[in-house]
């Protein structure tokens, strides 16, 4: 799948895009460093000109605890960040309009840290960091 | 299996557009450096303290009878690690990018997790192996030199990287050739060697039996762990295999498992040799040293205790690499293994967390002689998990494009595939019935 999508370089237009070219895809920034993957999509009702209604993707959702999965699991993953030094991990909202590109990933038109779909990689290379050769 | 080359995080395009053969690649297309790689892979990857264990086991009790099944063993690797690195070169995206892709997070959980599992459990047998290696050469019990072995793989790891640590261990690991020296010197009755490989006899017997299905079960786990896949997928990718690289991909999935197929069959053969028919039988992990001792003296132990070492932590630096790649590529995590550590944080962290857990496993007084059998078995059971994602993408002809499986390809492959299953669903009766034994 990830090839075949990859054949045309779409531009970030959600109209007409095959969900299976974003979904679970993984994530660049804008400097090319993974930023996790596509674990979620928005979208909303929309009217056509002539009021018929449908469906436009409106927001891509990533970051720690996104997508579905049993409660046990949430609460340990949970445990787990705040072990790591994320005392709020919570899902990361990325609006369409931030997409920069589509192909093989989903490409971002800004940095990983500015969307917050870092937090789990920041607090653990903040601690690494204090270390030698960190 | 390969060393771990140049490690980016760069844009890997995917090119389905243009045909994947003529796409020009930066990898290993010289056929010196692939005969190199092809060399430590045979050895270092092929080769590490479950095939020696279960090797120098079988060949003590089952004499020549199962040297078919590393033939097996060597097919089922050569098969499936060409698949994976034509997946490679094919997708250019990670193995478990791929995998994740194409069955989806629910259902892609399922490998990852037996995968994790089984590396888990190989690498507390591969800390044995070399504590074990360090206690015969000082005669200080195996369990001091767990956690110091433990420690000092990750010291290694953070300072050095992968890459050297990989390089210059499986080159060490170079030592266990002597194996081969070692088998001739106590003699090969090829006769008999070349009947038992087409026509093997199994003792009569239940409980003999039992021993020798349980036998294949471990051998083949041995053989075709799942790390040394993901490990050499993962290495096409870093080094950027293409088209050009077909070649190379198929010469270093044939040579290394060929090396490793000779090294392991001279195992065999030379247990065989000294414990077969005899009263005595190898009963923990520093009894497969005795036929080096037998054959060579001091020489011969010294070599093999160093290669044992030395195959032992290569096998662990892949395997804590091969752990970390699945999780961060599953989880679209940054997955370079260069640089310092908080460019890849979550990759560090998953190998120390392996080997702190491996540790933890290990010091808990278990058998380690029958944790390798068993764990090699279970290897063996999981491999399914891993081979259908692999067959799955192989054959789809609108990812693969030209390079899809052909069906010479798939008929190995799902020989294979269906052994490997018998061994899932017999995997646990066989354990009760052979009490863990080879």
């Amino acid at each position: 799948m990830a090839s075949s999508e990859a054949s045309t370089r779409r531009r970030p237009d959600s109209d007409g895009l095959e969900l299976r070219s974003v979904f679970g895809h993984a994530v660049l920034d804008s400097e090319d460093r993974r930023a996790g993957r596509v674990e979620d999509l928005v979208f909303e009702v929309r009217p056509e000109r002539d009021g018929t209604p449908r469906l436009v993707l409106t927001d891509l959702v990533g970051g720690p605890l996104s997508g579905p999965m049993p409660r046990w699991l949430r609460r340990a993953a949970h445990a787990w960040y705040r072990l790591l030094g994320v005392q709020d991990a919570r899902p990361v909202t990325l609006p369409w309009s931030d997409v920069a590109l589509i192909d093989s990933f989903v490409h971002l038109s800004g940095k990983r840290s500015d969307s917050g779909l870092d937090q789990v990689e920041a607090a653990v290379a903040g601690w690494m960091r204090r270390l030698p050769n960190g | 299996m390969t060393t771990c080359g140049v490690c980016t995080a760069a844009r890997y395009e995917s090119g389905m557009g243009e045909s994947v053969k003529n796409r020009a690649g930066s990898g290993a297309a010289n056929p010196v450096a692939a005969l190199a790689l092809g060399v430590l892979a045979g050895v270092g990857g092929f080769t590490d303290t479950g095939g020696v264990v279960t090797a120098s086991g079988a060949g003590a009790l089952h004499g020549y009878s199962l040297a078919w099944v590393i033939v097996i063993g060597f097919i089922g690797f050569a098969v499936y690690a060409e698949m994976a690195g034509r997946i490679a070169i094919t997708s250019t995206g990670a193995t478990w990018d791929t995998i994740r892709l194409r069955l989806g997070r629910r259902l892609a959980v399922v490998p990852l997790v037996s995968t994790l599992v089984v590396h888990l459990l190989t690498l507390v047998v591969d800390l044995f192996g070399a504590s074990f290696a360090l206690q015969m050469a000082t005669g200080i019990d195996y369990r001091m030199w767990l956690p110091p072995i433990a420690i000092g793989l990750a010291v290694l790891l953070w300072f050095l990287g992968f890459s050297k640590v990989d390089t210059v261990a499986a080159t060490i690991g170079l030592a266990m050739l002597a194996a081969i020296p070692i088998a001739l010197a106590l003699g090969v009755h090829w006769g008999e060697f070349g009947r038992q490989l087409i026509h093997p006899t199994v003792v009569e017997g239940k409980e003999k039996v039992g021993n020798y299905l349980f036998a294949i079960a471990a051998m083949l786990g041995a053989f075709m762990t799942p790390y040394q896949f993901d490990f050499y997928s993962s290495g096409a990718i870093e080094e950027r295999w293409r088209g050009k690289e077909l070649a190379s991909n198929r010469m270093v999935s044939l040579l290394g498992p060929a090396i490793g197929l000779v090294l392991t069959l001279a195992l065999l053969v030379a247990s065989a040799a000294v414990f077969h028919g005899t009263q005595h039988s190898i009963n923990d992990i520093p009894g497969t040293a005795v036929p080096a001792k037998t054959a060579f003296g001091t020489l011969g132990f010294a070599a093999f205790l160093i290669g044992l070492f030395a195959i032992s932590i290569a096998a662990s630096v892949e395997l804590c690499l091969s752990g970390a790649f699945a999780v961060c590529q599953f989880a679209g995590w940054n997955w370079s293994g260069t640089g310092r550590a908080r460019r890849s944080p979550m990759l560090h962290l998953t190998y120390l967390g392996m080997i702190a857990l491996a540790l933890l496993i290990a010091i808990t007084g278990l058998d380690p002689l029958l944790f390798t059998n068993v764990t090699m078995v279970f290897g063996a059971a999981a491999l399914p998990f891993s081979f259908v994602p692999l067959l799955l993408i192989a054959n789809d002809r609108q990812f693969m494009g030209e390079l899809h499986n052909s069906r010479a390809t798939n008929a190995a492959a799902l020989v294979i595939l269906a052994l490997l299953v018998l061994v899932a669903i017999g995997a646990v009766p066989l354990l009760v019935v052979s009490g863990g034994k080879l």
